[in-house]
């Protein structure tokens, strides 16, 4: 059963789980064994970790994020962008499929990136890449398609929009249109035309507050009203879940 | 109770957070006639002149607050209180900007604001090493008031400010901040804590109740 905890509380595990997790973000062990949460929100578990379910909306790097960026300038080597971090982001020339000393890439200040951090910390400026470490191919990272809007989540929505059977397949039953996600609470969507894009964006912001079962009947709802067909009072028709 | 000694309560309660779309967090809190608006961006960018290489630099500004007495709280009472309950070492040479804005004055400043930044910093959530309340009780002819509006304040003899924190020993919390003035004796400072440890506890309760009303949709996906 999950549990909301606050900053400076302890908190006892249910007697039947793991008695020594690893601990995860938002919670740390002081010395006496003891573990206090450090951050508000939900605590989760998974296998022998344990880790708070947190509300932000403000990215703090971490490596391994897929992300979306704003390219800022050029400098030397590298690009800078914006991630949406307290620091920009670098990401090197080289970094990009296919690119040598002598084949620059082709991009330019205000192009959207979507990429890979490679290092952060707190220590250091975030770094950035454009291909997996690998095989230095892309795997969709690279710059954005012209076309298409950027718009801010909170972190929480990004991660949820992210899972299985998230809101982008159900809108994509019934919707045609391109979506990239960042972790840093960045979405990207391009659709045949810009109320299409609005639409699609105001249906995802509004189901960060609607629950998990009820989204299907929340979607067909809204993808029928972009359509212009008026709600109706009839009960009947409230119950009908139809793909049309 | 039927103390004849105490009068009044804790005023309503009332809480938005979120609130502003363009802040990363914000918390618009009543208490009773009195609104404070606070806002929190951050960890973000700093100047290279300010910044701080092993800690986050906190940076608090009260928004239009013009008389002697309340500047002299912000100071010594609103800003250190909020600053210390941060966990500063996890994003150094960064910066979190919080605004407190004082929409409506009924009663003191301070204890309003520091509930409002509490609640703003939980919104946001950021590291905190504890959360944290404020109780005014003032004190006037024999009998104490909770939470005194400003008629009740113009009345008192001597007004207490008690912040507490949440402690499992202590009734309402450990006090890790007060301000006193006014004309009393060390019996009525005592007897003004006692009350103000039940008002706390209903402070922090609110508290609980207003993070798990805004997690109530990822509550139900969590099982």
């Amino acid at each position: 059963m999950a549990q909301v905890f606050l900053p400076g509380e302890t908190i006892t595990l249910p007697s039947s789980s793991n008695s020594d997790p690893k601990v995860g973000k938002g919670i740390t062990k002081k010395k006496n064994g003891e573990l206090v949460s450090v951050q508000p929100g939900i605590l989760q578990q998974a296998e022998n970790m344990i880790f708070m379910n947190v509300y932000s909306r403000r990215y703090i790097p971490q490596e391994g994020d897929k992300v979306i960026g704003v390219v800022t300038s050029k400098g030397g080597d590298t690009f800078k962008v914006d991630i949406g971090a307290a620091d920009l982001a670098q990401l090197s020339f080289l970094s990009f499929e296919g690119a040598t000393k002598r084949n620059r890439p082709n991009v330019k200040s205000g192009d959207l990136i979507y990429g890979t951090i490679t290092i952060a910390s707190k220590h250091t400026e975030p770094e950035m890449s454009c291909v997996e470490k690998e095989d230095l191919r892309a795997h969709c990272m690279g710059v954005l398609p012209a076309g298409g809007f950027v718009f801010k989540v909170s972190l929480n929505l990004a991660r949820r929009l992210l899972a299985q059977n998230s809101i982008i397949t159900l809108l994509g039953n019934s919707a045609k249109f391109e979506s990239t996600i960042g972790m840093n609470g960045r979405v990207w969507i391009s659709a045949f035309d810009t109320v299409q894009t609005l639409a699609i964006r105001d249906i995802i912001l509004e189901s960060e507050k609607i629950y998990e079962s009820e989204l299907p009947m929340f979607v067909n709802q809204k993808i029928r009203s972009m359509r212009g067909v008026f709600p109706s009072l009839n009960a009947a028709n409230k119950m009908e879940v139809d793909n049309s | 109770m039927s103390n004849s000694r105490i009068k009044g309560k804790l005023r309503t309660l009332r809480c938005d957070l979120g609130f502003l779309k363009r802040a990363d967090a914000s918390a618009s809190y009543e208490q009773g006639k009195a609104i404070v608006w606070c806002s929190i961006n951050g960890p973000g960018d700093v100047m290279a002149s300010k910044r701080l290489t092993m800690k986050m630099l906190v940076e608090i500004s009260n928004r239009h607050v013009n008389d002697q007495d309340t500047k002299k709280l912000v100071d010594t009472l609103v800003n250190p209180i909020v600053e210390h309950a941060i966990e500063r070492t996890k994003n150094p040479r960064t910066t979190l900007v919080i605004t407190l804005q004082e929409m409506n004055r009924d009663g003191e400043y301070a204890p309003v604001a520091i509930n409002s930044a509490c609640l703003a910093l939980l919104d946001a959530g950021i590291e905190m090493r504890y959360i944290f309340c404020a109780v005014c009780i003032s004190y006037g002819n024999g009998v104490f008031t909770v939470d005194p509006d400003s008629v009740a304040l113009s009345e008192a003899e001597a007004r207490f400010i008690f912040i507490f924190k949440p402690s499992i020993t202590d009734l309402g919390g450990k006090v890790i901040g007060c301000d006193a003035s006014g004309v009393y004796t060390m019996e009525i400072y005592k007897e003004a804590l006692n009350y103000a440890r039940h008002s706390a506890l209903k402070i922090f309760d609110f508290y609980r109740v207003k993070i798990q009303e805004k997690l109530a949709a990822s509550l139900r996906i969590a099982g």
